[in-house]
């Protein structure tokens, strides 16, 4: 019911989604969708990355280049380190993971918060002429303009996110024309408070209004955009982590049923196996040895090089089929290298990885209670998981005749930025008084539910078997919950009578197909019949009847007389309207009536439970 | 909230040996086990919406109906700004307007073409954008529903030439001053209105319309009967001294940059009847600007005039003016009478004037 304003007057909202590798941001564009905008390098995944380079800062993707010669002073994958606080006396962080010094520069305790130490080259002070008491012969020459100084500066990880935030805010702020009025950032759903809150301070201090913090996988579904009832598998393979959460959605009311979240996995990981592999190509054609992770400088300029490259080559493969290249001048002691590595040696080569996302599906499947045939989609959300290969590996877990549609169609890198902002609309649309802004804070009373445990359906007298036929509202449906269904009605019925049931949702094994063996393939036949899984399907056997309801159904408007124009015509067949209301203390009730052209029949009714 | 949906399974007609089961055979539903929602989504809202303000779904629904029936009925009455309208709103054109063609735009009401006749002169810039953008919105030839015929462009054209001229402050004042919706007005004045309608009723909107003219401000309007001398003899000052900007270039006649002219001449001796000349004729070109020129004087002079004769009226039956002399006679007397310690010695003398002057005149 709620209308959306479409207005002149389109809000200066932004939806950022903050990433440990990449941020993008996403506006609400001129036909009312939302969309990921580009930033003055033309880049719509924008780097996490901060350099320092003398008298220069880079931020965004110009800051990587500086990983190669300048990485003691280059800043990366800052986002994971916010609102942590410091171990041990020597600074060690939890989180780092050992990626390498050449990732960026190192870590230091700034009081007790993650910082970095990085040196500048600051400017020196302006020197004042001296005055001279006497007037000398010759004019006073100013000295040459003094050299700048080199000086270290401690930036702690807030700061950091602070200047981050607030180049991103300037190309949101460019794009639109205007100042943004509020703005909505992706957090992962794991983080606790102080990590809210650290990331909440940063971005105020970068100036931008933070409506609200929302977790990454609570955004995508509004992005995916699809009113039906259904449960949903959300695969977000970011850089550092892979995060798996099982959705219900019903009428668009999320609740999650189980999350995952395994750290290691990721972008990084590939990144690692691709460099490996390379290394080794190279090694192979040019004799000379790069040992990774590397020891000395030249390796890890090497490997940052390669780093680098790889990441174009993964775009490459995901969005082309065939093979992908990945060239680099002077790897290594001034030999370039350029290889090529295609889709089917890219899949052997992250077969582990894809084996262990598969054995975490399985996890969070069962933890959530959930069987694999009762999934409706998978959201491939976070900049890896567009790999074609990750698709094709689900698509096979899923068996091929799975109702599964694993939605690889959508931008997996757009989706949380997009969901963000619209989420920041429906924000902004409130009144700033509004008392529902509490519904909208972290951790409020108002999305404490209850949710149906059994599916409810009607039957229909006269149809033989135990299998609920139509199920009207599912299990893990929020209460308060309204569903109406309409359905035809047979021709010629006067009365129908409808049977409402509590069922029990289990699995049946659908009949497997007669193969027909041919002479010619006999042996492969034989093979194939060992490996094959019994494909099953999802069924709500009959469990407590809940009570019936005999409605009478008027006599259609009898079909006229063929005419010249239409000689096809059929009589328009009735439509039963069934409408559960299935309420927050366990009661039901269930109407039902013949649907009319005004909607004003009279409704036929039980409820139980009350 | 309540989406239906359709689905497919056919229902089958009812067996005649069923019953409604009985209350003892049934069943309640089990227990709701609790969750935690995402709060993201418009759905969300909604339930947000329920869960604070504790209304069922069958209340919350029928509570937005009543909120948008609200909305649509004040959109109805006008009375609803929606979108800064700034009151611009959505004006028809009539069939004649759409037909006018774009060429001859100086006869159009440009006001009406906008769809804001009815704040012409005084719509602010703000409303002139928002009435152009509307119209452009609907007549723009390739956002035309229908195909579009691209060719017809005619309104369009005239949309933008209104839009040109309303837009530049020189131009408006010069078509504000030739307004024909005014001008039609200005000719309605006359003593049958006064009869019905009162002296005040009758001139008052007249002054009004004039003071727009007025290059000073503030411009005393008409007033009511019992103003003092000093306002009124202000008023009649100000609109005897009335200075206008209205000014009449825009019904100047074009210049003509010179033509081409079948002229016969003479080259190297034979006569050419039938050579084309582009002839630049200063002199046409002078003679046009001499014309518009008189053209505007004579204009003004008549509006002056008018103008003047209109005020002359008002002064001739305005009933202040009346009231004024005669309370100022009355001031007079009252001082003649103080001055003279006998009044009635006063009357006396005036009453043996007053006979006197009837025998003078019986005995002529």
């Amino acid at each position: 019911m709620s209308t959306t304003p479409v207005g002149p007057a389109r809000r200066a909202i932004v939806g950022i989604n903050f990433g440990n590798a990449y941020a993008s941001i996403a506006v609400v564009n001129k036909e009312g969708h939302a969309d990921c905008i580009a930033n003055e390098d033309g880049e719509r995944q924008i780097a996490c990355a901060i350099s320092f380079n003398g008298e220069e800062v880079y931020i965004g993707n110009q800051a990587l280049p500086q990983l190669v010669k300048n990485s003691q002073n280059t800043i990366t994958g800052f986002r994971n380190l916010l609102g942590k606080r410091c171990v041990s006396a020597k600074g060690d962080f939890p989180e780092i993971e050992s990626t390498g010094e050449s990732r960026s520069a190192p870590v230091v305790d700034v009081n007790g918060e993650p910082g970095y130490s990085i040196q500048v080259l600051l400017p020196a002070p302006k020197q004042s002429l001296p005055a001279s008491t006497r007037s000398t012969p010759a004019p006073t020459r100013p000295p040459s303009p003094p050299a700048p100084i080199l000086s270290t500066k401690t930036l702690t990880v807030s700061e950091a996110t602070s200047m981050f935030l607030a180049t991103l805010r300037k190309s949101a702020e460019d794009f639109l024309g205007k100042s943004i009025e509020g703005a909505v950032l992706s957090v992962p759903n794991y983080w606790d408070q102080s990590q809210l809150d650290a990331l909440r301070k940063a971005a105020e201090d970068a100036g931008i209004n933070v409506l609200q913090l929302a977790a990454e996988e609570e955004s995508t579904p509004e992005a995916a955009k699809a009113p039906h009832d259904r449960t949903s598998l959300v695969v977000d393979l970011g850089s550092s982590s892979l995060s798996l959460n099982l959705l219900s959605i019903k009428q668009s009311l999320i609740h999650p049923l189980s999350t995952l979240y395994i750290p290691g996995v990721g972008g990084d990981a590939i990144d690692d196996a691709l460099i490996q592999h390379f290394a080794k190509e190279f090694t192979k054609k040019t004799k000379i040895a790069v040992s990774l992770p590397a020891k000395t400088p030249e390796d890890s300029r090497a490997e940052a090089k390669l780093r680098l490259a790889v990441e174009h080559t993964k775009r490459t493969l995901s969005a082309s089929a065939g093979a992908a290249s990945c060239s680099v001048e002077s790897l290594k002691d001034g030999m370039d290298f350029s290889g090529t590595i295609n889709r089917l040696r890219f899949d052997v080569l992250l077969a582990t990885l894809y084996a262990r996302i598969s054995r975490e599906v399985v996890t969070v499947l069962s933890s959530g209670g959930v069987e694999k045939e009762a999934i409706d989609e998978v959201l491939l959300v976070g900049g890896s998981a567009g790999l074609s290969g990750l698709t094709e590996k689900l698509e096979l877990f899923f068996g091929e005749s799975s109702r599964v549609s694993i939605r690889s169609d959508l931008d997996s890198s757009q989706l949380i930025a997009k969901g963000a902002v619209s989420q920041a609309r429906i924000l902004v649309s409130l009144p700033k008084d509004d008392p529902l802004h509490i519904a909208f804070a972290h951790a409020n009373e108002v999305v404490k539910v209850t949710a149906t445990t059994k599916p409810i359906g009607v039957d229909f007298p006269g149809s033989a078997g135990n299998i609920i036929p139509v199920i009207i509202v599912p299990s893990e449906t929020p209460l308060p919950a309204r569903r109406v269904v309409r359905l035809p009605v047979a021709t010629g019925a006067s009365k129908v009578a409808v049977e409402v049931w509590e069922g029990d949702q289990s699995l049946r094994d659908l009949p497997k197909e007669e193969k027909v063996k041919t002479a010619e393939s006999d042996d492969e036949d034989e093979e194939e019949e060992d490996e094959e899984e019994p494909l099953r399907e999802v069924i709500v056997t009959k469990s407590k009847l809940l009570g019936g309801l005999l409605v009478d159904i008027a006599a259609p408007t009898p079909a006229p007389a063929p005419t010249k124009k239409n000689s096809k015509v059929t009589a328009k067949p009735s439509f039963l309207e069934i409408k559960i209301d299935a309420n927050i203390d366990g009661s039901v009730e269930v109407s039902s009536r013949q649907a009319t052209e005004k909607d004003d029949g009279a409704w036929v009714s039980f409820s139980v439970g009350k | 909230m309540s989406t239906i949906t359709t689905l497919n399974f056919e229902v089958p007609a009812t067996p005649s040996s069923w019953t409604v089961p009985l209350a003892r055979d049934l069943y309640h539903g089990s227990t709701p086990r609790p969750r935690t929602l995402l709060p993201v989504g418009s759905a969300y809202l909604a339930h947000a919406r329920r869960t604070i303000h504790k209304r069922t779904l069958q209340e919350d629904f029928d509570e937005l109906r009543e909120q948008q029936r609200q909305l649509d009925e004040n959109r109805a009455n006008g009375a609803f700004n929606e979108e800064d309208d700034l009151g611009v709103g959505d004006e028809e054109e009539t069939p004649e307007l759409l037909g006018r063609d774009a060429k001859e735009w100086k006869g159009q009401d440009h006001y009406a073409v906008l769809g804001l006749s009815k704040f012409r002169y005084k719509a602010t810039q703000e409303q002139i954008k928002i009435a152009h953008r509307k119209k452009v919105l609907k007549h723009h030839p390739d956002k035309k529903a229908g195909g579009g015929d691209s060719n017809n462009d005619q309104f369009f054209k005239c949309i933008q030439k209104a839009m040109e001229i309303l837009s530049n402050p020189e131009k408006r004042r010069q078509f504000d001053s030739v307004d024909p919706y005014f001008a039609s007005l200005e000719d309605e004045i006359d003593a049958s209105d006064l009869a019905k309608h009162g002296f005040f009723a009758a001139f008052g909107p007249v002054f009004e319309r004039h003071a727009r003219f007025s290059k000073r401000s503030p411009v005393p309007l008409l007033g009511t009967i019992s103003d003092t001398k000093a306002e009124v003899e202000e008023f009649y000052d100000f609109w005897y001294n009335f200075d206008s900007w209205r000014s009449f270039e825009y019904h100047d006649k074009e210049v003509n940059e010179g033509s081409d002219r079948y002229l016969p001449i003479c080259l190297r001796g034979h006569w050419h009847f039938r050579m084309t000349v582009h002839v630049h004729s200063r002199d046409d070109k002078r003679f046009t600007e001499k014309k518009n020129k008189s053209e505007r004087a004579r204009r003004k002079k008549e509006d002056n005039t008018r103008l003047r004769s209109l005020v002359d009226l008002a002064l001739s039956v305005d009933p202040r003016i009346k009231r004024i002399k005669q309370e100022e006679k009355e001031e007079r007397e009252r001082k003649k009478n103080k001055a003279k310690p006998n009044a009635k010695l006063a009357a006396a003398n005036a009453a043996k004037k007053a006979r006197r002057a009837e025998k003078n005149a019986a005995a002529s």
